[in-house]
C-alpha cells in the first residue's frame, strides 16, 4: 500500500508519500535519542529508536547502567512503509502529545522499561544545523535537530532490581537528515575527542542546554564550558556506553543491516569506575554534575562530539 | 516553527514539518470530501486545504438539495498549526488514518449543518503523480492524489429538518491530494487565469481556440477533452478511475475491501459509449467499459442523479474575491466565510459565462452517479469537466475508445 497512515494528515512536505525522503543518501536517518537518570546521577540509561528510509532499516537501543552493571538492548528490523509504527523488536515509542510528552518502552527478560517523559519546556530548535564536512571532504553533517527535556516518570527493571523512575530528569532529541557515524558505513577514525557537544540539565525551573554551542576546555578533572557569558565546570558521574548500542557493536551499528527480521541482542558489562573527565569519549552518554555561576548546580546530560 | 506533527519520524526534508521543499505558493495539501444518499437528494461536499507557503487554510462546505447549490466558502491564517483541521465552521477530524474520519459543518446562515462519520471500504488508490504540465516553461502543475470511497453515519440537518444518514443509504468518496497546483499567487490568480491540463499557468486568459497539444479543437462537444473521475462504492470492490484524455492518461483499479488477500485490479482500458440525452441536452444514462490487467470487460451504465458545480467550491471567483490559498482573513483567529444559495441552473450559467472569460475550471461538476455494474450496483462520483467551452447544457461524455496505460 503506497499510502501511509501519515499521509492521511495533509502535511506532506514532497509531492510524495510519508515513505520518502528528499535526499536519496543511504544513511538519512531519524530517531528519537532521549537520557534519563536519577538525580544523583548514579543510575542512568540512554535509549533511542531510529529510522533509516533509505536503506529500509530501523534500529533501536536501550543501555541501562545501575548497580555497577550496564545492560545493553539492541534489535533492528526491515522499516517499511508506515512511519506511524514505530515498534522495533521489544522497544517502542510512543508520541502521546507532540513535542509535550513522549512514552517509551522495553519488554524483555532483562531489561524492562516503561517511561512518560513530560517536556517541561518548548524544544530547542536546531533545524538545519550548519552543513559541515570533515577534513578528508566527507560529508559530516546535513542534519536537523531539536531537543527538550523534563522529568521523567515510570518503572526501569535491570539486573533484577525495580527502579521507580519518579521524575527524573531526562533530555531528549529528535535528529534527522544525514550523519557522517549513521549507517555504518563511514570508517570509524580512532581520535573522537570532545568538540560539537551536547549538554542539557535541568536546575530548578532552569533549562539549561547547549547544542553544537559554546567554547569547551577538556582537562583530565573536568570539563570547562563557556556560553552565552556563563562558565560551567562539568565533572563526570557515570558513563552510559553506546558500544553496545548505536555505539559500535561488533554486529550493530546505528543504520547497519542487521537481518531481515527483527534482530535482538544483549551485552552485560561491569561499569568501569567513575570515569575521569579526560577519559571521556565522544561515543558515549555522560551524567555529569555541573557547577555554575550564581551558585547553580545541576546533574545533567553530556554528550560529547567527534572532531572536524 | 517546530509544530506537533514533527515529533513524530516523518520528516521528508530538514525543516520542519510545516515547510514543503518549496517555497512556491502554490504549495498545497487538501481534502476533498463527498457525501451522498443513494436517491440523489442530498450532496454534500467539504474541503480543507494548506497552503503552507502562503500562510493559509481554506475550504469549504458545499450543500446540494431540491436544486439548490448552497456554497459555504471559509479561509483562514495559518497559525503555525497545519495539523489542525478547522476553518470556522467547517472541520476535519481523523479518527483512525486512513480508515476513519470525521466531518463537521456547524450551523451557518446558509441554513444547514452536518455532522457524519466516514468509515473507509477499502485501502487508498493512489493516482500516478499527476503530470508535469508546464506552461511557457514554467511547471504549472504537479500534484499526487489518493482516493477512497467510505460508507457514512450521522446526520445532516437542512433549513431545521434533521436527517439521519445510515450507512446502507449514504456512502462518500474522498480525494486528497498535494503538491503544487493551480492557485492563487499574487497578482495571478486560479480562477482568471489558469485552465485545467495544458493550460494551466500565467496565460492573461484562456484562449477559446487553443485546445493544448491533445486537442482536437473544432467541435466544441466532441473533442478528447472533458478529464473523468469514476471512484464508486460497490459492495465487495472501489472502483477509482482516473481518466485524462487531453493528456492520454488512464489511471485505475478495481480495489478489494480491506484486509482482503486480494491485490487490486488496474483498469488499462476505457470505452465510452454514446450517451443517452434528456430534451436539454444533459446525460441520461451511459454505458462505460472498463477492461483490468486480465483483459476482463466491466460494463457499467452510468445514471446520474445529482451533482454540483465545483465554481461554488472557490473554483471561480464568485465576485467576492475569494480564491484558493488566498489570504483573506485579516487576523490570526479570525476566519473569513462567505457564501451564498444559487439554483443549479443559475449556477450553471455563471459557470459557463466565467469559463468563456477565462475561468478554465469552473464548469467541472462532481456528480453523483449511480453505476449499475451486472447484478451489482454501487454508488459515486462522476467528476467531469465537460469540454472546454462546452455548450451549455453540457454533455459528459463523448463516444471514444482510449486505451493508454500511465506508467
Amino acid at each position: 500500500m503506497p499510502v501511509t497512515p501519515f499521509d492521511e494528515y495533509p502535511l506532506q512536505q514532497l509531492e510524495s508519500t510519508f515513505d520518502h525522503v528528499e535526499d536519496s543518501d543511504r544513511r538519512w536517518f531519524e530517531r528519537y535519542w532521549l537520557c534519563v537518570h536519577a538525580p544523583d546521577g548514579t543510575t542512568a540509561l540512554s535509549a533511542g529508536i531510529g529510522v533509516y528510509p533509505n536503506a529500509n532499516l530501523m534500529d533501536g537501543f536501550v543501555a541501562a547502567v545501575a548497580a555497577g552493571r550496564q545492560t545493553t538492548v539492541r534489535s533492528a528490523r526491515t522499516l517499511g512503509r508506515d512511519r506511524s509504527d514505530t515498534r522495533v523488536g521489544p522497544l517502542k515509542a510512543e508520541v502521546v502529545r507532540g513535542l509535550t510528552s513522549l512514552r517509551f518502552s522495553c519488554a524483555t527478560d532483562e531489561l524492562e522499561l516503561e517511561l512518560e517523559l513530560v517536556s517541561i519546556a518548548p524544544p530547542l530548535d536546531r533545524t538545519r544545523l550548519p552543513f559541515l564536512r570533515l577534513a578528508d571532504g566527507s560529508l559530516h553533517q546535513h542534519a536537523s535537530v531539536f531537543a527538550q527535556a523534563g522529568h521523567a516518570r515510570g518503572r526501569l527493571r535491570v539486573g533484577g532490581l525495580e527502579h521507580e523512575v519518579d521524575g527524573w530528569p531526562f533530555a531528549r532529541t529528535n535528529a534527522w537528515g544525514i550523519r557522517s557515524h549513521a549507517g555504518g558505513l563511514d570508517a570509524v577514525a580512532p581520535g573522537w575527542t570532545p568538540s560539537a557537544p551536547f549538554l542539557s540539565a535541568l536546575a530548578g525551573d532552569r533549562w539549561l542546554c547547549l547544542i553544537e554551542d559554546g567554547s569547551w576546555k577538556v582537562d583530565d578533572d573536568a570539563i570547562r564550558v563557556q556560553a552565552g557569558g556563563e562558565e560551567l565546570e562539568l565533572t563526570p558521574l557515570a558513563t552510559v556506553g553506546l558500544s553496545g548500542g548505536w555505539g559500535g557493536h561488533a554486529d550493530f551499528f546505528d543504520g547497519l543491516y542487521a537481518g531481515d527480521a527483527a534482530y535482538e541482542g544483549l551485552t552485560e558489562t561491569d561499569v568501569v569506575d567513575a570515569p575521569t573527565a579526560g577519559s571521556l569519549t565522544g561515543r558515549d552518554d555522560h551524567v555529569v554534575r555541573i557547577a555554575g555561576g550564581d551558585g547553580l548546580e545541576a546533574v545533567g546530560v553530556l554528550e560529547l562530539g567527534k572532531r572536524l | 516553527m517546530l509544530t506537533e506533527f514533527d515529533d513524530y519520524l516523518c520528516h521528508q526534508t530538514l525543516d520542519a514539518i510545516e515547510h514543503p521543499y518549496t517555497p512556491d505558493r502554490r504549495f498545497y495539501a487538501r481534502y476533498f470530501i463527498t457525501f451522498y444518499d443513494h436517491a440523489g437528494e442530498v450532496l454534500g461536499i467539504t474541503a480543507i486545504a494548506n497552503y503552507p507557503n502562503t500562510g493559509v487554510q481554506d475550504g469549504y462546505a458545499v450543500l446540494v438539495h431540491g436544486g439548490q447549490q448552497r456554497n459555504l466558502r471559509v479561509s483562514r491564517l495559518l497559525d503555525h498549526d497545519p495539523h489542525v483541521l478547522a476553518v470556522g465552521p467547517v472541520r476535519v477530524e481523523v479518527l483512525e488514518p486512513l480508515r476513519r474520519f470525521r466531518i463537521i459543518c456547524d450551523p451557518n446562515d446558509l441554513g444547514f449543518s452536518w455532522d457524519v462519520e466516514c468509515t473507509t471500504v477499502s485501502a487508498p488508490w493512489e493516482r500516478r503523480r499527476r503530470f508535469s504540465a508546464r506552461t511557457g516553461g514554467r511547471l504549472s502543475d504537479v500534484s499526487l492524489h489518493w482516493n477512497q470511497g467510505y460508507r457514512c453515519s450521522g446526520s445532516v440537518t437542512i433549513d431545521g429538518e434533521r436527517r439521519a444518514i445510515t450507512p446502507d443509504r449514504w456512502s462518500g468518496v474522498r480525494d486528497r491530494s498535494w503538491g503544487i497546483g493551480r492557485f492563487w499567487e499574487g497578482e495571478h490568480s486560479y480562477g482568471s487565469n489558469a485552465a485545467y491540463g495544458n493550460f494551466s499557468g500565467l496565460r492573461p486568459a484562456f484562449q477559446p481556440n487553443d485546445r493544448g497539444p491533445y486537442g482536437l479543437g473544432g467541435d466544441p462537444v466532441g473533442g478528447k477533452f472533458g478529464h473523468h473521475n469514476s471512484w464508486v462504492v460497490f459492495p465487495e470492490r472501489y472502483l477509482a478511475v482516473s481518466f485524462r484524455p487531453h493528456i492520454q492518461t488512464l489511471g485505475g483499479a478495481l480495489v478489494p475491501p480491506w484486509d482482503s488477500r486480494e491485490e487490486p485490479a488496474m483498469i488499462l482500458g476505457i470505452e465510452r459509449k454514446r450517451p443517452v440525452f434528456d430534451e436539454r441536452g444533459r446525460i441520461v444514462s451511459c454505458d462505460v467499459v472498463y477492461t483490468d490487467e486480465h483483459g476482463t470487460p466491466h460494463e457499467m451504465t452510468i445514471r446520474p442523479l445529482t451533482y454540483a458545480w465545483e465554481a461554488g467550491c472557490g473554483y471561480a471567483d464568485m465576485g467576492t474575491g475569494y480564491e484558493m490559498g488566498k489570504p483573506l482573513a485579516r487576523h490570526v483567529g479570525i476566519p473569513h466565510v462567505e457564501g451564498e444559495s444559487r439554483s443549479l441552473d443559475d449556477l450553471g450559467r455563471f459557470a459557463r459565462d466565467q469559463k468563456v472569460q477565462g475561468a478554465a475550471s469552473s464548469t467541472i461538476a462532481f456528480h453523483v452517479a449511480e453505476y449499475r455494474w451486472g447484478d451489482v450496483v454501487g454508488y459515486g462520483s462522476l467528476e467531469a469537466d465537460p469540454n472546454e467551452l462546452a455548450a451549455y447544457p453540457y454533455a459528459l461524455y463523448t463516444p471514444q475508445t482510449v486505451v493508454t496505460v500511465e506508467h
